[in-house]
């Protein structure tokens, strides 16, 4: 029965930019959109593990700024490591979309520490359907997980 | 909004009740992993917001010991509450519940990694997931007590 293991080792704040003044109530589902952005790599380590570093950012818009300017952004770099062997990309891919998640809930997490007391707390940067990258995904982790 | 079989769920809110450092440890130089103990407590709460959503709230509060004196090093508050759609069955409610707390140690662990400012405290990352279904054999009574 094939069997991986993973463990989270690191999160690193690449990039938190907010308002420098509280931008006060709002609506968000009405005057904001988030958008974002993903990738992540696959490599071997010396003793056949792998590691795969997710960066993952958001950043927030004003629906009425034509020149969409970044209201607040974040991006973060969550790094795993993989221990034990899968063969079967099915198997590989659904591993790779549990580690997207776990990235993008630490982004969450982080965003929310970081808005800490202000109104932005409340805005929670979405969840992803990472399987609508299905042919991306399987692509990606057939050339670089070996 | 993510869903199983239908059943929607969102994060509405994420805040930290506590967070804590002892003095003795701000400035610590090294922490070697084998003399440290992490520990994790997780409970949550159900409101019923209206006939078509409930509030959950998961709350866990992550501890981190030197281990021979027992001496508490840091510890996190998180509480992440999410509406969710009513009319789950007990075993979407099971699926979901263990769903939300892997998010809601994700969120833990992500605010870990942003409010130390010490690298020997924030390089600490606890592993979470499925911590708590691994090791909590009371949860599919409390889904049963708190979750009508």
């Amino acid at each position: 029965m094939e069997k991986i293991d993973f463990n989270l080792l690191n999160i690193v704040l690449l990039e938190c930019v907010l308002p420098a003044a509280d931008i006060g109530a709002h609506n968000v589902p009405t005057d904001f959109m988030w958008k974002y952005s993903f990738d992540f790599h696959i490599s071997s380590m010396p003793n056949n593990d792998k590691a795969v570093p997710i960066n993952i950012s958001f950043k927030l818009y004003s629906k009425n700024d034509p020149d969409e300017k970044t209201i607040a952004s974040i991006e973060i770099l969550s790094y795993f490591t993989l221990s034990g062997n899968l063969t079967k990309i099915e198997h590989k891919l659904s591993v790779i979309h549990k580690l997207l998640s776990i990235s993008l809930w630490n982004l969450q997490g982080a965003f929310a520490a970081k808005t800490e007391g202000s109104s932005l707390q409340k805005e929670i940067p979405p969840g992803v359907s990472f399987e609508t990258y299905y042919e991306t995904l399987k692509n990606k982790v057939s050339n670089e997980w070996k | 909004m993510s869903g199983n079989n239908n059943i929607q769920y969102k994060p509405v809110q994420i805040v930290y009740p506590k967070f804590y450092i002892n003095p003795n440890f701000s400035e610590i130089k090294s922490l070697e992993k084998k003399t440290i103990k992490w520990n994790l407590v997780t409970t949550f709460k159900v409101v019923s917001k209206n006939p078509e959503w409930d509030s959950i709230t998961i709350s866990i509060r992550l501890s981190l010991y030197r281990e021979y004196d027992a001496a508490k090093i840091s510890e996190l508050v998180t509480e992440s509450t999410y509406e969710i759609e009513t009319g789950a069955t007990f075993e979407q409610k099971y699926y979901i519940i263990g769903k939300l707390i892997n998010q809601t140690s994700a969120h833990a662990q992500g605010a870990w990694a942003v409010k130390h400012s010490n690298p020997v405290l924030l390089s600490e990352i606890p592993q979470t997931y499925n911590k708590y279904l691994s090791e909590e054999t009371g949860l599919k009574k409390d889904i049963y007590e708190k979750w009508q």
